[in-house]
């Protein structure tokens, strides 16, 4: 100490503004280097159709601040899911593979075994944090399948205003999903149906009934048509503010999955935007599809169409702040943000919601934002692809190969080739056994303009064929199924090999 | 022999000792004095425990019986079989819960409303409360009451109009010995289903037991 002089101190003293901010620039300039310990990002709306989005081309302005998000985003246009409702496309986007090999195909299903670890937790688990979240409870119990990869797992009743889901009490986190097999919608019965409770279970549903009602009176001036209900009541507003503090307290590199119900059904927006879209405004009325099962008519499917819309822009007005947040936090600069969706929704041919056989581009066309780190201009993506890309992606961003049983592309923009001429496949098989071929299905296939549907469903006389031209048609009502025979027989055998190849494994 | 101890004690005066063994203390004595002047005895809360054994357990089963198509579907055997277990843990939990609040509550009225004679009396509550629980389980949607009316109206008329039937039927078989009988006969039958939920409630909670804490 005696060796320094004044002049030295001096000096030394002057760099000390540097030695206290090197840390955060060293953390910045590592991100910059090296994606892989940039933060990964994903927001999953559940049932949020893309042909619902003015950004996509909906003649209504259902998401203003999605719209300015995606000024600074890439934006894919033809994105669609692997599935039409929650258990099918959240296990594609979770796991890289199409619903023929996750085999999560029923209402409650779970992802085989053999595929159980190849989430994207777990591929992400020894470089990143990963946190989980699903406010839907098909989705919540694949995040219990993941295990102890998924290092923080929010519980689904975190930022709702009930509690009290049996499955999800500390006593079952060894066996969760057996669990809610067992209590939800069975021994204890939301839906319609009986419970396998015999007493307990009406005393369950007479104190709930009270509950809600009493919730819902508090909340009339804010939700007069009630507040939205998951597997509980819950506020908007609420579920934002919770996923700011997920968010807030993130340790980085963390890959976040946030799975918020909004905009699925049903749909309960705010006050404000009761009376949003009484415009006058109709889709074209399309006819009553033979599969359609209790067919609504045109009338009500607009209404429903309207509600649908209205709970968008509630939503998209709430999720503006947690845009806002990420933006002034720096989080934009540091992490890929992805929005997508499991699944859209249907208010066509007979069909509202998406729990009949349909496969129509508003129930499998999803959208796809995605906010690079530091991202400052749009790119807009024509080229097709599925939400079984997401997860090469991310494997490609992490510098990891793409898992060999992975069935999907890394998307283009990020080392992905746009490949026009690919076959993109949605399927529904939600009266097929998970453990036998797939012989009850609707299944489509998407290559280039065209998207052929095959419905086969023996048990109802059904076997039908058709085919859309996206591009000269793309409300899908002039069937060319019996009019371009040389396309159709094309895609027909393409889309029958590759379901033959996938039933093979279930022959012996 | 059963079947006259648990009719109505207005009707069958039961023998002191017919209740169960002295205790030894003066204390313990005591107590034991209380219990039988308060509770129903042990092969009456037998009896009626068999009676909620069987409808509880018998609804469970119909109930994971005809969701058992679906769970084939779905589910590996391992994973069905402990569905099942979950419903036979939970129907023997939801069996002690019901008989016992019943014996509390017996305790707690005046002995002639329902200790007395609580084997039929207890068969008669299960039937009216099983009746009540079928009927609002059909009405109910979403947490939603499918019937047009408010919860306050669905609570004066579930209560009261149960209470009205339930002391309907306690009058009726309190007059009529022979149904009283004919009652506490089937009570009795129906209890033989014991042996068969019982080993089986006793396996569910090993197996449930060690799935949660393995």
């Amino acid at each position: 100490m005696a060796d320094i002089s004044r002049r030295d101190f001096l000096k030394l003293l002057s760099i000390t503004p540097m030695a206290i901010l090197e840390q955060p620039l060293v953390r910045i300039f590592n991100l910059s280097a090296n994606p892989d310990q940039q933060n990964i990002i994903l927001l999953v709306f559940d049932t949020w159709s893309a042909d619902h989005v003015q950004l996509y081309g909906y003649p209504r302005e259902t998401m203003p601040n999605l719209s300015m998000f995606a000024d600074n985003a890439l934006v894919y246009h033809r994105h669609y899911s692997a599935g039409t409702f929650t258990v099918p496309g959240t296990a594609s986007l979770l796991t890289g593979l199409y619903p023929w090999s996750h085999r999560a195909i029923l209402l409650g299903g779970e992802i085989t075994p053999e595929h159980r670890n190849h989430q994207i937790f777990n591929l992400l688990s020894p470089t990143h944090s990963t946190v989980g979240y699903a406010q839907n409870q098909y989705a919540n119990i694949f995040l219990y399948q993941v295990g102890q990869e998924l290092k923080t797992h929010i519980p689904i009743d975190n930022f709702d205003l009930e509690h009290g889901l049996i499955y999800d009490l500390p006593i079952f986190r060894n066996d969760q999903p057996t669990a809610f097999a067992s209590f939800e919608d069975d021994i204890f019965q939301t839906g319609v149906g009986f419970d396998g409770s015999l007493f307990l279970g009406p005393l369950s549903r007479l104190i709930t009934s009270r509950e809600r009602e009493a919730l819902n009176n508090e909340s009339r001036l804010s939700y007069p048509r009630g507040l939205p209900k998951a597997s509980g009541l819950f506020r908007l507003e609420d579920i934002i503010d919770g996923a700011i503090e997920i968010l807030k307290g993130l340790s980085q590199p963390s890959l976040v999955y946030l799975h918020f119900f909004p905009p699925h059904g049903p749909y309960r927006p705010k006050g404000k935007y009761n009376h949003r879209f009484d415009d006058g405004w109709q889709a074209v009325e399309k006819p009553v599809h033979a599969l359609s099962q209790s067919p609504a008519t045109f009338k009500e499917e607009e209404d429903q169409r309207r509600r649908y819309d209205q709970y968008l822009a509630s939503w998209d007005a709430e999720l503006s702040r947690l845009l806002d947040y990420m933006k002034a936090s720096g989080l934009l600069d540091t992490s890929y943000v992805m929005l997508t969706s499991d699944h859209g929704e249907l208010f066509e041919r007979g069909e509202i919601g998406h729990n009949g056989y349909l496969i129509y581009d508003p129930i499998i066309h999803v959208p796809l934002i995605i906010s690079r780190p530091g991202q400052k201009e749009r790119i807009d993506i024509q080229t097709p692809t599925s939400n079984v890309d997401i997860l090469p992606t991310i494997a490609s961003l992490i510098g990891r190969p793409i898992p060999d049983w992975a069935e999907g592309q890394v998307l283009p923009e990020f080392g992905g080739f746009p490949d026009q001429d690919r076959d993109i496949y949605a399927m529904d098989a939600k009266t097929n056994s998970a453990h036998a071929a797939l012989t009850r299905i609707s299944i489509s296939l998407t290559k280039n303009d065209h998207r052929l549907t095959y419905y086969q469903y023996p048990n109802l006389n059904y076997k039908e064929f058709e085919l859309f031209n996206l591009e000269d048609d793309p409300d899908e009502l002039n069937n060319l199924y019996p009019a371009q025979p040389q396309i159709a027989h094309q895609l027909q055998d393409e889309l029958l090999q590759k379901l033959a190849e996938e039933n093979r494994r279930f022959q012996n | 022999m059963i079947v006259e101890r648990c009719l109505d004690r207005s009707i069958v005066k039961l023998p002191p000792q017919a209740t169960g063994k002295p205790m030894e203390s003066t204390k313990g004595r005591k107590i034991m004095g209380i219990l039988r002047k308060r509770f129903p005895i042990w092969n009456e809360i037998l009896s009626v425990f068999g009676v909620v054994v069987f409808t509880v357990h018998s609804w469970s089963l119909r109930e994971f019986l005809f969701r058992l198509p679906s769970f084939i579907l779905k589910y590996s055997v391992s994973e069905i079989s402990a569905v099942f277990f979950y419903h036979i843990t939970f129907a023997f939990l939801e069996s002690v819960i019901f008989c016992g609040t019943l014996v509390l509550i017996s305790g707690i009225l005046p002995s002639g409303w329902l200790r007395s004679g609580f084997v039929y009396k207890g068969f008669l509550f299960v039937l009216v409360a099983a009746a009540a629980a079928i009927i609002l389980q059909r009405n109910f949607n979403d947490g939603v009451l499918t019937i047009d009316i408010s919860m306050k109206y669905l609570f004066y008329l579930g209560v009261g109009g149960g209470a009205v039937l339930l002391i309907g039927l306690f009058v009726l078989a309190q007059k009529m010995t022979r149904l009283q009988k004919l009652i506490v006969s089937v009570a009795d039958r129906v209890s033989i289903m014991l042996y068969l939920y019982i080993p089986l409630d006793f396996i569910g909670l090993l197996v449930i037991g060690y799935r949660l804490l393995r």
